[in-house]
């Protein structure tokens, strides 16, 4: 055996019989190993520590016995160091880990010290040490137009000093004007389409999702209207038609991509030929726009469309049993995303411009796309894997309420709902001829097709890459289930210590303001603001304020417990998702398993 | 300690655990390591964890955005979803039941992964980025599967990248063919 063999099998036995130890040892060896983590995690920041002790249910018991007064610190670092350490072995691209890092709501020095995460990159994860420093925005990482619009204003002595949000303000600053600029831009050429796309990757990194994405949608209306050009310039040059050649001038010469567009696809109109993909991106024609009679309607027809739908599947079974207890509520309305789920209305709303590209990619008005039970039918196929994605949100909604658990989005819930629904697209295209063949026909025009056949075939091929990309790339701005945990654990340990500061305060004052103060109302209502709750801390009684430090540390300490709870079900729906994956390989029909995720 | 053994420490914490507070030392060597294979890591390409035995590293992400990864898998006889390096190969070649028609595969080809004979194919398709948006983009990407039987069961190694970039980095996953030792 050579020495790598040696080392690797002396450490994999020692990971192999650690749990079982912790459960066997004597107190005085749980108190060491307790001191050991202390040390290891609050000291020493290592990550390795911090993995281990979030998934050892002994070693948290041990940790919880042996250091009371600790436990809830050590666990809210240990969240921390497994929150980073997760995001850097899921995101390849600094855009999307700077998202993901400047997302998290709670102050952590780690998180926001450029200086702090740069050391503990180089101590615990080298190999991300050059990522990290793009991603902080390292002075000589920063590119020459950076730089030279930097310069002006600051100094490297003051950059060097700055936290990585002031940093990342100047930065979008410099983004928002070039995301001002190409917002204007009307390219007429595959050059100019060219240069506008490189501007576009420079500057993705400094501005927010919502402005990439407004870039992003011009570029494809860009993009597809200089196509369109090219392919009429041609159909044209073998027709004698001068009405359309002029139409084909007034297109070219256009001072706006609308004009350009909305006359391309008269244009196509005229000579009988379909072009969905160039009609999906230009401006809606007469009955192509959706008012609040045609938004009811279609709300209402997509509910039972989409049941029709998924019926048969591991996740048509799941939620046509869920239903029998829950309301299903569809709406239609504007939305940047394809689709959300709202618990406060308990309403699943799908994208208003998502279903008009589908209206108009079918050549339609809206009121033929209602009554033509075919095109309404394929596209009620196409949205059905998105609906069991937004309806699992729903019912994890219901599953946290039961649980008594606090309902926080986050990356858990999106990478349970995505595999739902890539097992949902697997299954359905495996026993319905019928929307393989709707799903396969529309994945040239349709990106809501591709990406679902796309996401289908990741879950399959391999799931440490499905839930990188889910996390990484999907969800970077989302908490993932850690950072839940320890920004949970922070906000609540900020409450304890104002909480703490104000019965000081209120000790130092005279003994009669003491005992006006002793008399105080309670706090008056749960969900304060910030201003309100501010407030009410100079005013309420002093008993209450004792009695609130108290809850504060109860409800820090039990949020281990919902992290528990809510790792748990997502290890149950993985498994029963992998099991599921496994039965269709083996030609098995789809549908409800006994080994299920807990129904609310 | 040797300088291999001391880089599996600084690179395989989620592998098995060090003692709580052991600090790895710093890498001398790249190399990724588990019980069933160890290959050497491509300068500026970092691990990422997985909990399955199988590897995942990382390369620079391309300009159009496309991710750029090495995934390692190692499937034991028996193991499972493919009963041999033959049944993984014929999935890839056959009809699939997902399959969207942009995505194209190659023929199998010869290769070598060291010395060692190997099998592999690419396959052309398209990511989306970003994702889930209501702009979404196909950006194109490439995959080269390679295919190493050995033993009882049998190795592939899967190399993703822009199509853009595929050739620019693949002397990187050149580097972890050369260097793969499986156990």
């Amino acid at each position: 055996m050579n020495a790598l063999k040696r080392a690797v099998l002396s450490f994999s036995l020692a990971a192999a019989v650690a749990a079982p130890a912790a459960f066997l040892a004597p107190p005085a060896a749980l108190a060491e190993s307790a001191l050991q983590y202390r040390q290891a995690i609050l000291q020493d920041l290592d990550p390795s520590s911090a993995d281990r002790l979030l998934k050892s249910d002994a070693d948290r018991a041990a940790v919880r016995a042996a250091l009371p007064a600790d436990s809830t610190a050590i666990f809210r670092q240990a969240a921390e160091l497994k929150d980073l350490m997760d995001m850097l072995g899921a995101h390849s691209d600094a855009a999307t880990l700077r998202r993901a890092l400047t997302a998290r709501p709670a102050p952590s020095e780690l998180f926001t010290q450029p200086a702090k995460l740069l050391g503990w990159t180089q101590r615990h994860a080298g190999a991300s040490y050059d990522l990290v420093r793009a991603v902080v925005w390292d002075w000589d990482k920063l590119t020459r137009e950076q730089a030279a619009w930097l310069s002006p204003q600051v100094t490297r002595q003051a950059w060097e000093a700055m936290t990585l949000p002031k940093r990342h303000e100047h930065m979008r600053r410099w983004g928002q004007a070039i995301h001002e600029r190409l917002m204007k831009a009307a390219p007429k050429t595959q050059a100019e389409v060219d240069r506008m796309r490189q501007e576009y990757a420079a500057v993705r990194g400094a501005i927010s999702h919502d402005e990439a994405v407004d870039i992003s949608r011009r570029l494809t209306m860009a993009s597809r209207s200089i196509t369109a050009l090219g392919d009429v310039q041609s159909r044209l040059s073998k027709l004698q038609d001068p009405a359309l050649k002029t139409m084909l001038d007034q297109a070219r010469n256009a001072r706006d991509m609308e004009t350009t567009l909305s006359t391309l696809s008269k244009i196509y109109d005229r000579m009988g030929v379909a072009n969905g993909s160039l009609k999906a991106v230009a401006p809606a024609e007469a009955g192509q726009t959706l008012d609040a009679g045609s938004r009811s309607t279609l709300a209402k027809a997509l509910g039972p469309a989409l049941m029709r739908q998924v019926r048969g599947t591991t996740a048509g079974d799941d939620l046509a049993e869920f239903y029998k207890t829950h309301e299903l509520k569809i709406a239609v309305a504007p939305r940047k995303a394809i689709a959300t789920y709202d618990d406060g209305t308990r309403t699943i709303t799908f994208s208003e411009e998502l279903i008009l590209e589908l209206v108009k990619g079918e050549g339609l008005t809206v009121s033929q796309f209602l009554s033509r039970g075919d095109a309404f039918g394929r596209a009620a196929a196409l949205l059905a894997p998105v609906f069991t994605h937004e309806a699992t949100h729903q019912m994890q909604s219901e599953w946290a309420r039961a649980q008594k658990i606090s309902d926080q989005s986050g990356q858990h819930r999106e990478l349970e709902a995505m595999m739902v629904e890539a097992l949902f697209t697997n299954e359905k295209m495996a026993v319905d001829p019928g929307f393989k063949a709707v799903t396969e026909g529309a994945a040239d025009r349709s990106l809501l097709a591709a990406e679902s056949l796309s996401l289908a075939e990741s879950l399959r091929k391999n799931r440490t890459l499905f839930r990188n990309k889910i996390i990484a790339d999907h969800y970077p701005e989302l908490n993932s289930l850690e950072a839940n945990l320890w920004c949970g654990i922070t906000f609540n340990l900020m409450l304890v210590k104002e909480l703490q500061d104000e019965i000081t305060r209120r000790r130092r004052l005279p003994i009669a303001e003491q005992g006006r103060l002793a008399r105080g109302p309670p706090f008056p209502k749960p969900g304060m603001t910030q201003a309100e709750w501010s407030q009410a801390l100079r005013k309420v009684g002093t008993p209450f304020l004792e009695d609130q430090v108290k809850r504060q540390r109860e409800t820090a300490g039990a949020k281990a417990e919902d992290y528990d709870k809510s790792r748990d079900r997502l290890a149950q729906a993985d498994r029963k998702v992998a099991q599921a994956m496994q039965d269709l390989a083996q030609g098995k029909r789809p549908g409800r398993k006994a080994s299920g995720v807990p129904p609310p | 300690m040797t300088r291999l053994a001391a880089a599996l420490l600084a690179f395989s914490p989620w592998a098995w655990g060090a003692a709580p507070g052991r600090k790895p030392a710093a890498p001398e060597e790249a190399v990724v390591s588990n019980p069933s294979f160890e290959f050497r890591l491509p300068k500026g390409w970092r691990p990422a964890p997985t909990e399955d035995g199988s590897a995942l590293v990382l390369g620079q992400a391309a300009s159009d955005g496309a991710s750029t990864f090495v995934s390692v898998s190692h499937f034991p006889e028996g193991g499972g979803e493919y009963k041999d390096a033959a049944a993984y190969l014929a999935r890839y070649q056959g009809p699939r039941p997902v399959k969207a028609a942009s995505t194209k595969t190659g023929p199998v080809k010869a290769c070598r992964v060291g010395r060692r004979p190997a099998k592999g194919f690419t396959e052309d398709s398209v990511e989306f980025i970003p994702p889930r948006s209501t702009d979404t983009k196909k950006v194109p990407v490439r995959e080269e599967h390679v295919v190493l039987e050995h033993g009882r069961g049998f190795y592939v190694l899967v190399f993703h990248a822009s199509s853009a970039d595929f050739a620019k980095r693949r002397p990187a996953f050149q580097r972890i063919l050369d260097s793969f030792q499986p156990k």
